[in-house]
């Protein structure tokens, strides 16, 4: 027997009109995590379907422990021992922990009836072993999106497989859970369990993974231990270009102030939150997950009512009791999951984009196809939107795109204040960079943005002032030569 | 191959209704007689104008049921205001109006329920159809109503170009409606609302008001159609038109519509009822009795359903 317990052969796998996977051979050994990295549409994604039996490839051989194999469909990839973590949730949400570990499995006991006693038991000591921090009777909808992500995550490792495959497992963690996930995996391997894991985050890769396999356009380019790789021969190698500065700079001038906050509260959720933001700023928010980040934001932009305080926009006070006063205000919310809340996925881009303002490419009561096309067209080319034409349905799209289209959507309302959700969540490495850049031309036109984002580096390196909330409360801010990982979670943690 | 699925998909309802007029031309000439042709599209009218704001409220992802209760209410109302004072144009008039008003108000009752309380539609317009058909028969005496209004009469059997008056409500109807779904603001942001409510809300759009007006348009259709059947019956009673809120519904989704909201459009909906009453009448013609349509109504209904999902699914499968 080879070291190598699953190698891919010449892959190749193509979807009307596109190549997805072209000769891809791809090498992993027995006990290793192994890194796939690549940008959005580099194939990652497409390949593990492939092993999981979700898609058949087109030619090329899968060999698991040197036997060439067929895989059928995902019932039969778990019958070999390979595990997939969904990037999405699938569990049933009105059912329990147990209940959605043992779905389509339940252990039946005396006279044939399912014993729940014993049920949740395996399922608490299974849980227990790898400290998961769960409770084997609680309801799915009770939890969090991370413990929701841990339950996916237990939910595979049940079935004991040999290949484990995680896509981006902690895109949706925090510090915290991440580091928790990682000891999870770590003992996981400590057993023997060999694991590929699918990830954006260059420190995770470094910290976590002995080799890394980068993917480019259904390519391989190239499977290095990740000790022979360092950071920027990895991003090169994902975008087929050296790398400009991870952040760029912009030059302009900060204004006056457009927007200030109070002591808004809302019950229970954030209280006596105050802050200035001046025209021509990007201010971070940073915070833990459940800081209230996002519920501040609600609350400006009128998607979520606040129980008290004062809101001004340009030097008077509003009142924003729903998202119309907050866009008549000139405040747009970009939504931190731009599938469920900030696109309507099933509709064109045109559609998309002009929805905020109809009232633009309006002649009287009607609206002008043609003018809303050629407008809606001139934004999508300006922010580089690339697709192969604006009747392109949202879905279709890749993330990063899918997000200028979001942009797009903002700018052609004519808002001044933009409040930024996440902006680059789940997004790779060059549309992050596009997607700073077009946050920079935006200030310098004079706008100002807000923020919100759970990612350090990110935040530390795009604003000009950080606000960190903790437990619902204003923790500090910092100024930009006050600015470090250390000072903001210092802060982040204070409660 | 995707482009002939696509257009096969979409124009088979059109296919099969003139697949359908031709079998029936050659089996049964007098069908496409022009008297006959009046008399079904008289039928096909009056229900056309509810199942268009049927639709309008589906693609918002809404859903009336005691659309068929106002529709008698509008009946019965216009009736009553006719007996008292339908003398004179003027009065003719007024009767009209306020029996509109009365069914908006019916349909602005659904809409601050349905809206304000968030209880689902289907439930909330149930009940609210009890009500109605209760409000009726307690104004009727639970008895039927009728009228002898002479103008009203001769306007329910006057034609233009063969074709009768009611039939060209229906069209105009049909037409304001679609040009208002697909050109203006307030359509768009309407299929916006069906496409992802929550979106459109954070989108800045006033998803509540959007809502709430469809109700209104529904009562309104209801009024409109209640009156409509007054010039055509000269009578009122809670018995007519129980299957409207269904055979709305239908007319929507055979035509191709989608329950999920976001999709379709009006005119797809024309084509739907006419598919429906064309198949009514038809077999009624072809020697079936007048009970067998609820049956062919679900045969229908199924069967173009059925299609739709299959010809979806084979075009999502890669």
């Amino acid at each position: 027997m080879s070291e190598y317990i699953l190698e891919m052969r010449n892959i190749r796998k193509t979807f009307p009109g596109v190549v997805a996977l072209d000769k891809v051979s791809f090498k992993v050994r027995k006990g290793e995590i192994h890194a796939l990295v690549g940008e959005n549409g580099a194939g990652k994604s497409t390949l593990m379907k492939v092993l999981n039996g979700v898609h058949q490839a087109d030619s090329g051989e899968i060999f698991l422990n040197d036997e060439a194999v067929k895989i059928k469909d995902t019932k039969d990839a778990e019958k070999k021992g390979i595990g997939l973590v969904f990037q999405e949730c699938n569990l049933v949400n009105s059912l329990t922990v147990s209940e959605n570990m043992f779905l389509n499995n339940l252990r039946r006991g005396k006279h044939g009836l399912i014993n729940w006693k014993e049920l949740n038991k395996i399922t608490q000591d299974f849980l227990d072993s790898f400290k998961f921090y769960l409770n084997a009777t609680d309801k799915i909808e009770d939890l969090s999106s991370s413990q929701k992500q841990m339950v996916e995550i237990a939910k595979t490792l049940y079935k004991k497989p040999a290949i484990v495959v995680m896509d981006e497992p902690t895109s949706s963690l925090t510090t915290g859970e991440t580091e928790h996930l990682f000891q999870i995996m770590r003992e996981l391997k400590a057993q023997g369990t060999t694991i590929i894991y699918i990830s954006h985050k260059m420190d995770e890769i470094f910290d976590m993974c002995d080799t890394a396999t980068v993917l480019r356009d259904g390519q391989v380019i190239e499977t290095r231990p990740t000790k022979d790789f360092t950071r920027d021969e990895i991003v090169e190698r994902m975008v087929g270009r050296s790398v400009e500065a991870e952040y760029p700079v912009r030059t302009c001038e900060i204004g006056e102030t457009v927007l200030k906050l109070e002591n808004v509260t809302r019950n229970g959720i954030v209280e006596n939150i105050s802050f200035e933001l001046h025209k021509g700023e990007i201010l971070g928010l940073a915070g833990l997950v459940g800081s209230g980040r996002t519920e501040i934001a609600e609350a400006i932009f009128g998607a979520e009512h606040y129980d008290g305080g004062i809101i001004e926009v340009g030097g008077k006070k509003v009142q924003i009791a729903s998202t119309a006063d907050g866009k008549r205000n000139g405040i747009g919310l970009l939504t931190e999951d731009r599938k469920e809340t900030g696109l309507v996925l099933s509709y064109d881009l045109i559609r998309n984009i002009t929805v905020t303002n109809l009232k633009k490419v309006r002649n009287g009561f009607m609206i002008d196809s043609k003018k809303e096309r050629q407008v809606a067209t001139e934004l999508a080319k300006e922010l580089n939107v690339k697709t192969p034409s604006m009747m392109q349905i949202a879905r279709n799209l890749s993330g990063g795109n899918q997000q200028k289209v979001v942009f797009a959507k903002w700018l052609f309302s004519d808002v001044d204040i933009l409040i930024l959700d996440e902006p680059t969540r789940g997004i790779d490495v060059g549309a992050k960079y596009e997607i700073y850049c077009l946050m920079n031309k935006l200030v310098e036109s004079g706008k100002s943005i807000i923020m919100i984002s759970s990612e350090l580096p990110e935040v530390l390196g795009m604003s000009d002032r950080i606000v960190v909330l903790s437990g619902g409360k204003k923790a500090g801010e910092l100024k930009k030569d006050q600015f470090s990982a250390e000072a903001v979670m210092r802060l982040a943690i204070e409660n | 191959m995707d482009k002939t699925m696509k257009f096969i998909k979409d124009k088979a309802i059109i296919c099969v209704l003139v697949l359908f007029i031709i079998v029936l031309a050659i089996l049964r000439p007098s069908f496409v007689s022009a008297t006959n042709i009046k008399n079904v599209l008289i039928d096909t009218s009056i229900y056309g104008v509810a199942a268009i704001a049927m639709t309008i409220a589906i693609i918002t992802g809404a859903f009336d049921l005691s659309l068929s209760a106002n529709f008698a209410w509008g009946q019965i109302f216009f009736c009553y205001l006719l007996n008292a004072w339908g003398a004179s144009a003027g009065g003719i008039l007024l009767a009209i109006v306020c029996t509109l008003l009365s069914c908006m108000a019916f349909g602005a009752v659904n809409g601050i329920v349905v809206v304000k309380s968030g209880i689902p539609a289907w439930i909330a317009t149930m009940g609210m159809n009890y009500m109605i058909k209760g409000w009726c028969l307690v104004f009727t005496g639970s008895d039927m109503i009728s009228t002898t209004n002479a103008a009203v009469a001769a306007f329910g059997k006057g034609t233009f170009l063969g074709l009768s008056y009611l039939t060209y409500i229906f069209i105009f109807v049909a037409i304001v409606a679609y040009i208002v779904m697909r050109y203006t603001q307030y359509g768009r942001n309407l299929y916006a609302i069906g496409g992802n409510r929550i979106s459109a809300e954070l989108a800045g759009i006033n998803t509540g008001l959007y809502r709430f007006s469809t109700f209104v348009i529904l009562g309104l259709s209801a009024g409109i159609a209640g009156c409509m059947y007054v010039c055509q019956i000269r009578a009122g009673s809670v018995l007519y038109g129980t299957d409207l809120a269904l055979t709305c519904v239908a007319a929507t989704v055979v035509g191709g519509t989608p329950l999920s909201g976001g999709k379709g459009g009006v005119h797809r909906t024309v084509v739907g009822i006419l598919l429906l009453y064309v198949m009514y009448k038809g077999l009624g013609f072809l020697g079936l009795a007048g009970y067998v349509n609820s049956m062919v109504k679900g045969i229908v209904l199924l069967t173009v359903v059925s299609f739709d999902a299959f010809m979806t699914q084979s075009g999502t499968k890669k």
